[in-house]
Order: structure tokens, then sequence, then C-alpha cells
């Protein structure tokens, strides 16, 4: 499958020791972040890899997963946002005990940076969570995703911190390619997988995805009819046989956000 | 919009329905004063609760709580709490959003899929006549339970939720007129809120709801007030999912009445816990729900109403089963309770509720409510060693009765994480977040509250437990700080 390409400077230097992963260093060998890339974005036909298979799965246990991988998953991918994945999946793996993962939340929750009073208004909260959860989203001048949150928990600040890690200043083609499934091992409390509404990791991500496209969006907004293909491509290949409005409203439709 | 929504000494009182970025705010009120011989909750109530609170609020040595209490001899009926929870014993304390389910109602369960599942008031074939006794059986022993007079006045609903949907669907758009006014508390439950404000919509009724004393328990005073003959029903809980209150149902029924309004009891948190007597009570609508009261799957709730108030109450669903001729213009509709119970029913869910009730019954809900009220009162006395807790509700004395759950807020730690890190590291299982309840959240100044409730099968070291892993973590947490 095709992955989204890598940008240049993936790390920011401000984040969590345990999270410093070891070969940072090669990262920057990775190729430069392609160019068209910029300006394609929803309509980039194999970035966009977000099914209802991948939301609506069963909950799993907190017993660690052993769930079979999902091949259109982001954890294959070699872009930086899925290596930082895969280095958070293999962290929180690496941590049996529950006691030891709250730990790390807790410690990456000091490391969340800290998030504007005035950006904690009713538009940015995250809803369905039992905790208070206000997420900013911005689009930079590269065309890049920034993300910042803020909660009124501690573990959910954990949360949202390893995401901010993973996905602030990723392209948006790579914030719609992570899937709730992929998630999975960071489970504390609730499993990624569960599909309920008191599933931070879940809400928190799928407000990052919806945002992400309605920013897209409004970048894209030319006035043109809504009635051009679909080119967006679902991982169960289902084709451009619906209208891109159609398209747009099945992916932004609430029902995907539980 | 045409409904108007008036909240008299709610809304202006508490200016912290803002946002705020910080932990849920703890007033310094921590504990409520006292009211001793409160006429709010005085014993004329007909709620056995407020007479039978126990005198000593906390007995270490209460042998009622001790090694051969209902908590124990009953537990060994429950097999789920007999599991370890991530490496630790299960302790199970949120009975108020479900409760377990013993042996005999998950074998009566087991049989009726077993030997007689079918389809109920439709076959003439061995089975399906079967079910139908069993389920028809099912509801007498609701009836019996809850001392109905007729079973027939007991409509099988899927939950409490759409039992209280249907009295505002069905009693309420057809009875309720521009200005006529529905009375509710702050405390309610959503689903007893949402359904009116539907209805208030449609027919411009206005609601008003009634805020907390002092003492953080409904006000009745207020809500006596409050009634006039604009009043058409009063919308109350008989037991708070949240404050663990308990209301005076026979004398707020007694006003209401005296302006000829109707009163629906939301009974969802007091049918399971002690007894109730629909005669005594004398409400009009009275709803629960199985799973919480009968020990049941979900599925199931009902509905109690007086026959001669079922009856001239339109439809809510449409459907098979509640239609007595369908033509192809219009159709005459069923008798109650089948009026009310469009489509096929939860046959199985009907008669595991049946065998809760023989269960509950062999104990004895004089009992049970007893047992639980020792084991609530050690609850509340327990919860006061942890530090910097606020306990919500009233504090239990020998004329203010608690049910058995606490809410409560610790200090600068997220409700979230103290559930989160008892269940990770404890094995505990409370709840956290505004129960369905944030009109009285917003009212208290918070967002969330963490809430542990009791069931007869737990026992003083349950509470133990539970204390100490809540020591346990508000340590940790702090550690973190
Ligand atoms: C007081 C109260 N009312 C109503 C309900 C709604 O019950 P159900 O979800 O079964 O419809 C509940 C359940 O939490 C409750 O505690």
């Amino acid at each position: 499958m095709h992955c989204a390409t890598l940008k240049t400077s993936p790390f920011h230097g401000r984040f969590p020791s345990q999270l410093t992963f070891p070969n940072y260093k090669n990262w920057t060998q990775f190729k430069p972040r392609n160019k068209t890339h910029k300006q394609s974005s929803l309509n980039s036909p194999k970035h966009v890899r977000i099914s209802d298979s991948n939301l609506h799965s069963s909950p799993s246990s907190l017993v660690q997963n052993t769930h079979p991988p999902n091949p259109n998953s982001l954890l294959f991918c070699s872009s930086v946002t899925a290596k930082k994945l895969r280095f958070l999946v293999s962290e929180f793996k690496s941590l049996p005990k529950p006691i030891d993962r709250v730990k790390r939340l807790l410690h990456y929750a000091a490391l969340l940076p800290v998030f504007d009073d005035s950006a904690q208004v009713e538009s940015n909260r995250v809803r369905g969570c039992t905790t208070q959860v206000w997420l900013e989203s911005r689009m930079d001048s590269e065309g890049l995703m920034r993300f910042g949150a803020y909660s009124d928990s501690e573990i959910t600040k954990g949360f949202c911190s390893c995401l901010i890690w993973v996905l602030d200043g990723a392209s948006p083609e790579e914030v719609a390619a992570v899937a709730a499934d992929d998630l999975v091992d960071l489970n504390v409390g609730i499993s990624g997988r569960a599909h309920s509404r008191v599933n931070t990791w879940h809400n928190v991500l799928m407000g990052m995805q919806k945002r992400t496209r309605d920013l897209v969006e409004e970048r894209e907004r030319v006035p043109r009819s809504e009635n051009f293909p679909a080119m967006v491509v679902a991982v169960d290949g289902q084709s451009a046989n619906t209208t891109y409005a159609e398209t747009k409203e099945r992916l932004c439709s609430p029902g995907l956000a539980h | 919009m045409m409904m108007t929504t008036a909240a008299e000494g709610v809304v202006v009182k508490f200016p912290s329905f803002k946002i705020t970025n910080t932990n849920p705010t703890l007033t310094n009120r921590r504990f409520a004063t006292v009211r001793f011989g409160s006429r709010r909750l005085s014993s004329s109530s007909s709620i056995s609760v407020v007479s039978s609170v126990s005198s000593s609020i906390v007995n270490e040595d209460e042998p009622k709580l001790g090694p051969v209490s209902l908590g124990h001899s009953t537990r060994p009926h429950f097999p789920i709490l007999h599991q370890e929870v991530n490496g630790s014993k299960l302790v199970y304390l949120d009975n108020a959003a479900t409760s377990q389910k013993p042996t005999a109602v998950l074998k009566a369960l087991q049989n009726y899929y077993e030997a007689y599942n079918s389809n109920v008031h439709r076959g003439i074939h061995f089975l399906s006549v079967k079910a139908t006794n069993e389920y028809e059986l099912a509801r007498k022993k609701v009836a019996t339970f809850i001392n109905a007079s007729e079973s027939s006045e007991i409509v099988f609903t899927r939950n409490a939720t759409e039992a209280i949907n249907l009295v505002a669907y069905s009693w309420g758009l057809s009875n309720l007129t521009p200005e006529d006014e529905v009375i509710l508390t702050i405390a309610e439950h959503h689903s007893a809120i949402v359904p009116w404000q539907v209805v208030a919509q449609k027919t411009g009724a206005i609601l008003k709801y009634v805020s907390l004393t002092d003492d953080e328990v409904p006000d009745t005073v207020k809500l006596r007030e409050m009634l006039s003959k604009k009043t058409k029903i009063v919308v109350i809980h008989h037991v708070s999912n949240m404050l663990a209150s308990v209301l005076p149902i026979g004398e707020i029924m007694g006003w209401a009445h005296d302006v000829g309004a109707k009163v629906l009891v939301d009974a969802c948190q007091s049918v399971p816990h002690m007894v109730v007597d629909v005669q005594s009570l004398n409400a009009d609508f009275l709803v629960a729900s199985s799973h919480k009261v009968g020990l049941l799957p979900y599925i199931l709730g009902f509905c109690h109403a007086y026959y001669e108030l079922l009856s001239v109450m339109p439809p809510f669903l449409g459907g098979g089963e509640m239609i007595s001729d369908v033509f192809l213009d219009h159709s005459t509709y069923a008798e109650p309770p089948s009026r009310f119970e469009a489509g096929t029913p939860a046959i199985g869910e009907a008669i595991g509720l049946g065998a809760a009730i023989d269960y509950l019954s062999g104990i004895g809900m004089q009992k049970i409510h007893d047992y639980e009220v020792e084991l609530s009162n050690y609850l509340y006395e327990s919860l006061l060693s942890v530090p910097n807790i606020r306990i919500y509700g009233p504090k239990p004395s020998r004329t203010v009765g608690r049910a058995a759950l606490c809410s409560f807020n610790v200090e600068d730690i997220h409700p979230t994480d103290i559930a989160t890190f008892l269940d990770q590291q404890h094995g505990v299982a409370i709840r956290s977040g505004h129960h369905c309840a944030q009109p009285l959240h917003r009212y208290l100044g918070v967002n969330a509250s963490a809430r542990a409730s009791l069931h007869f099968y737990n026992t003083k070291e349950d509470v133990d437990d539970f204390v100490r892993a809540l020591k346990d973590t508000v340590s940790f947490f702090s550690s973190f700080k």
C-alpha cells in the first residue's frame, strides 16, 4: 500500500525522554516531503483510508491484544508519523502492568504543551468523553496539521499528549490514516478498540480527523460543485462511484465519531 | 422555540454554568449541615426508608454487617462477582448503573430459551401457550411486587426511559396545552427531563425545576409553592441516583393531587432496594428499569398506571400486538396493557424478571432495605476518612435516610482518573461522569463526579476494599502533583 510521504522535521524536541526514539537521528534521512503532497489532500486517492470497518470493531479486553494486523494500518507505513505511532505502541506494549501504563500517561500529561485558556471554548470541545477535552486544530503554512489539547483529567491529558506527539506536524493524509485499531495497544482502562462513548483515545482521534477534514475542505473550498466524483478510496476498495459530497457526508457523519 | 423553561431559584443563584478548566470545583461547604426533624423528609412520608434509618450511623461491630450478613449469604448466588479483574478480586460498586444477576435468573432465562422460546399472544401451539403464560405470569409477579391491584396496570417497556417517553408522548401530548406547567427537580435523570422538553416544545407547556436545599436534597417546600392550578404533572424521582436522597413521595402526591396534577415517579433507584407500594404511594405513573430492579438483563422496564388512566391514553408506538382491528385507513386499539406494547416484547427478559422477583421476595425487600441502610451508612462514614473528599447529598441521620450510594469528588483529582486507577490497579468498579444528571452537576458546580453504589450482595469487606483502594488512589495521584 502507498503511504503518505515523510516530512523533514518530524520531531519537536519538547517531547518526553521515554519517547525519544533511539533511531531518531535516522529520521532526518527520510526523503523530504513531496511537494505535490501539500496540494493533494482528501482527493488524493490512495492516502485516505478510513472505512467503517476500522471504526466499528468489537471491544477487546484489557488482555494484551492479539487482533490480526490490519494490512492497511498506518503501522505498516514508513512515514515518520507511522514510526512514532509504532514507537508509542511498542512502548505501551512493553508495560504489562496497568499501573505502569497509567504512570507513563501521567508523565506525558505533565509534558503536554500549555494550552491557551482562550482556546477552551465550546467549539473546541471533544464530545463524548467522561472528562472535558478541548482540542485546537489548525493547518500551518506548509499544509501540515497542528494540534493542541487540554483536559481536566490527568490521564486524558496523557492520551492527548501522546496523540499530539504522533500527529502534530503530520500531513492531513497521515492524520486521516490513523485507525482507532492502531491504538489498541495503548489501552489504559478502556481498550482502543472499545467502541465506547467513554473511549477518550477514540474520541480525541476522531475529533482530530474530523477537524482535519474540515480544514482540508476549507482550504480547498473553491467555487465548484460538490458533485464531482469522490476521489476518496476506502479500504474496502470502494471506487469513486459516489459523489464527493456523499462521501464527505459519510466520512464526516457523527456516526463515525462515536 | 415554544418551550419556556422556568428554573426558579436555580439558574441565577449559581453562576457556575461556564466551563472551567480546572478539576471539579470543590466547595468548602464539604458537608451539608444536618437538619434534624426536617419537615422535608419527615416521617409522615409513606416511604419506609425514612423511618427505618438505622439509629446508630456506624457501628463497626454491627452484627448486620458481620460475616453472616445478607451480603455474605447472597454473594454465592452471583457468579459474576467471583472473578479477578486486572489481577485483583473484583469489587463491583456500580449497581446504580446496573445490578448483577443471580443464578436463579440466569437459569430461568436459559430454561426459557432451551425449553419454550416462542412468540407470545400469537400462536396456539404448545410452546407459544407456555411462553404466553410465563410472560403474563411475570406481569402478575411485577404487579404483586409493587402491590398494584391489577396486572393489567403493568405495561412492559424496553427500559425506564421508554416508560417515561410513553407517558410523555401518550399522556403528555394529549393533555398538555400552552402555559400548562410541568414541575421537575434539577436532580432528575436525563431520561426524565428530555422527553418532557420534547413534549413541552410540541405543546407550549412550561417546564419548572425545583432546586436543592442547603442539605442538598430537592427542596420540597419550593416544590409545594410551585404547584398551582396550572400544574398538570409533577415528574420526580423517588431516590436520587446521585444525591442518594429520598423524596417523600406520599406527601408530594397529596399536594399535587390537591391542585389536580398528575405525578410521574421515577422509581429506578428505589424499586430495587426497598418496598415500593404503588397503592400507598398513589402515584399516577411509576416507572422502573428491570435491569436495576429485577437483577435482570437489559431491555425491559415497566410503567405502572391505574387502569382507568391507561384506558383513556392513546397508543405510543403503533404495530402488532397493540391493535384490535386494522383497516387500510384506520385501526382500533387493544385494551391496556397491550395497547402500549407494540411488537414482539422482550419475552425472555420478562420471564427472567419474574424469576428475579421470586428471588428478591424470597429474601424480603424490607430485609434487603434494612441491610442496605446499614451498609450505606458504613460506606458514607468510611468515605469521610478519605482526605479532601466531598460527598454529595444529605448527611445521614436519624431522620434523613440515604440510599446505598455515594457520589463524591476528591479535591484536584478528576473522578475519571480515580475510576480508571481503581479499576486498573485495584479491580474496583465504580462510575465516573455526570451519571445522566448534568443539570444537577452544574448546580453543584462540578462537571463530573465519582459514584460508588451498593446492592445487597455487597459486603462490609467490599466497602473496606474500596475505601482502602481509594486512599491508595488519592496518594498515587497526589504523589504526581
Ligand atoms: C433515576 C434513574 N432514572 C432513569 C434511569 C434510566 O434507566 P434506563 O437507562 O434503564 O432507561 C436511570 C438509569 O440510570 C436512573 O438511575
